[in-house]
């Protein structure tokens, strides 16, 4: 991997966004501390890992009653703990300025929209899921399933302690070519506001061998978005940065995956995105 | 292009996404959870210090038994993976007063000869997961061990897709209480 790229890898995993945690106003003001929480959130974690912070600002470290359970709100939408950070605050805030601010629950827990998190082996457990997944689509599951238990783990403790090298040093097997050839199926998923996400089969070279880029998939797999070569009416954004269009799907996957080895694009119409 | 077709137990085969179909049905189970807690006796307290004291106290100790009857509603979606390329169950299920049951109630359902030769795997093999279609949570069963499972019990691989579907339901449906009704192979036909 060139010097170049290998500055890439650094800079996404460094992205961050400055947060604004409240109570939100039907939580009872005697039980709970009212004053916000700031904090700097990497934007490739998953929400509920900050969920000790939370509960050591807003409850004083005290566990919560039976029937309680932390979950986070932007615009009266739960957020959906299991997106990376960072796909949530592009998806969901538009021109919003920073810092972001996310409200704090504890109480009617929506079932019918979130997936519980009572442990961080949830949250593990779907980051691997995910991980495994994405190796499947990539090189048939031969990479992940020749790893040591402890090497999965090893990816798990980089991202929780915001480790880097701890992070890519199991991970650029992942990112491996087999045999100098591209990834079998390259993992991702696209979002829309208010649709379920988008994940397809989508090789990284066409029948003939020819290299295939973003634009590429996105017309193939949006077409009602992405039917006019100039694309003039959406964005595709990728940790927060509209990607062009031309660029390879190979190296996508390579150099901006999440650390679930997803590539995660947010696509929004230019209305919405432009100040 | 959408369509349904209904069959005596009720399974609908469905095409909400172009490419998705899916198959859909529910049943209602009749359930009696009987709970087992140990009444401490108040005497404990008082002979904390006295190990004599407790054995007998073991003895001593009521049993409450209380029964709840409650009916669970199941519903049961049949979705390909293309990524694991086999199909994989997503289940929810319901108290009747609408509250979703937790992990831990899911597995106490789990018939037990089951639960041994998962026990270790546990957390992985029931998750809870967005539905690739809907989008809500549904209880999954990880389709990891799919491939290898059906290997074993349907080796011949010219097998119609139909007779693929109802080994593979038959295999795992159980471990979340799904049996299917011999009826349930007249909707398949063949090929």
């Amino acid at each position: 991997m060139a010097a170049d790229d290998r500055e890439i890898l650094r800079e996404v995993w460094q992205g961050k966004l400055p947060i604004c945690f409240s109570l939100a106003d039907d939580e009872e003001k005697s039980s709970s501390i009212r004053e916000p929480c700031f904090l700097l959130v990497s934007r490739l974690t998953y929400i509920t890992l900050i969920a000790e912070k939370i509960l050591k600002h807003f409850k004083k470290g005290e566990e919560l009653p039976e029937g309680e359970e932390l979950w986070f709100e932007f615009n009266n939408q739960p957020l959906k703990w299991h997106y990376p950070v960072g796909v949530l605050f592009d998806l969901l805030t538009h021109n919003t300025p920073l810092p972001w601010n996310v409200k704090i629950h504890f109480k009617s827990f929506p079932e019918d929209e979130l997936l519980h998190c009572e442990s961080k082996e949830v949250v593990e457990a779907h980051f691997m899921s995910s991980i495994k997944e994405a190796d499947i689509l990539k090189h048939r599951g031969q990479v992940i399933n020749n790893m040591q238990k402890r090497d999965h783990k090893q990816l798990w403790q980089g991202l929780q302690n915001d480790k880097f090298d701890q992070f890519w040093t199991i991970n650029r097997r992942l990112m491996e070519r087999t045999n100098e050839e591209p990834f079998r199926s390259i993992p991702l998923r696209i979002y829309q506001r208010d649709k379920m996400y988008i994940q397809r089969l989508a090789k990284p070279v066409s029948g003939t061998g020819e290299p295939l880029n973003l634009g590429h998939v996105l017309k193939r797999l949006l077409p009602d978005r992405f039917n006019n070569s100039e694309n003039l009416n959406n964005r595709a954004l990728i940790h927060g940065v509209e990607v062009p269009t031309e660029t390879p799907v190979q190296w996508l996957s390579e150099h901006l995956s999440h650390p679930d080895n997803f590539l995660h694009i947010v696509v929004l119409p230019r209305e919405a995105a432009e100040p | 292009m959408s369509f349904s077709r209904p069959s005596a137990n009720g399974a609908r085969l469905q095409s909400e996404v172009p490419g998705l179909p899916f198959l859909a049905f529910k049943q209602r189970l009749h359930s009696r959870e009987e709970k087992s807690t140990n009444q401490e006796h108040s005497r404990e307290e008082e002979d904390e210090e006295d190990d004599d004291a407790e054995r007998e106290l073991e003895d001593d100790q009521a049993t409450l038994v209380t029964e709840r009857c409650d009916t669970i509603s199941m519903e049961y979606h049949v979705v390909y993976s293309e990524s694991y390329q086999v199909p994989v169950l997503y289940f929810n299920a319901f108290h009747s007063d609408g509250k979703l049951l937790s992990l831990n109630e899911i597995w106490d359902r789990v018939p037990s000869l089951h639960r041994q030769r998962v026990e270790h795997d546990k957390w992985t093999v029931i998750t809870q997961q967005e539905h690739p279609i809907f989008g809500r949570p549904f209880f999954q069963l990880h389709p990891c061990h799919t491939e290898d499972l059906m290997k074993q019990v349907l080796p011949n691989s010219s097998e119609s897709k139909s007779n693929y579907i109802v080994t593979w339901l038959s295999s795992v449906g159980p471990l979340v209480g799904l049996h299917l009704p011999l009826v349930f192979s007249e909707l398949c036909g063949d090929g």
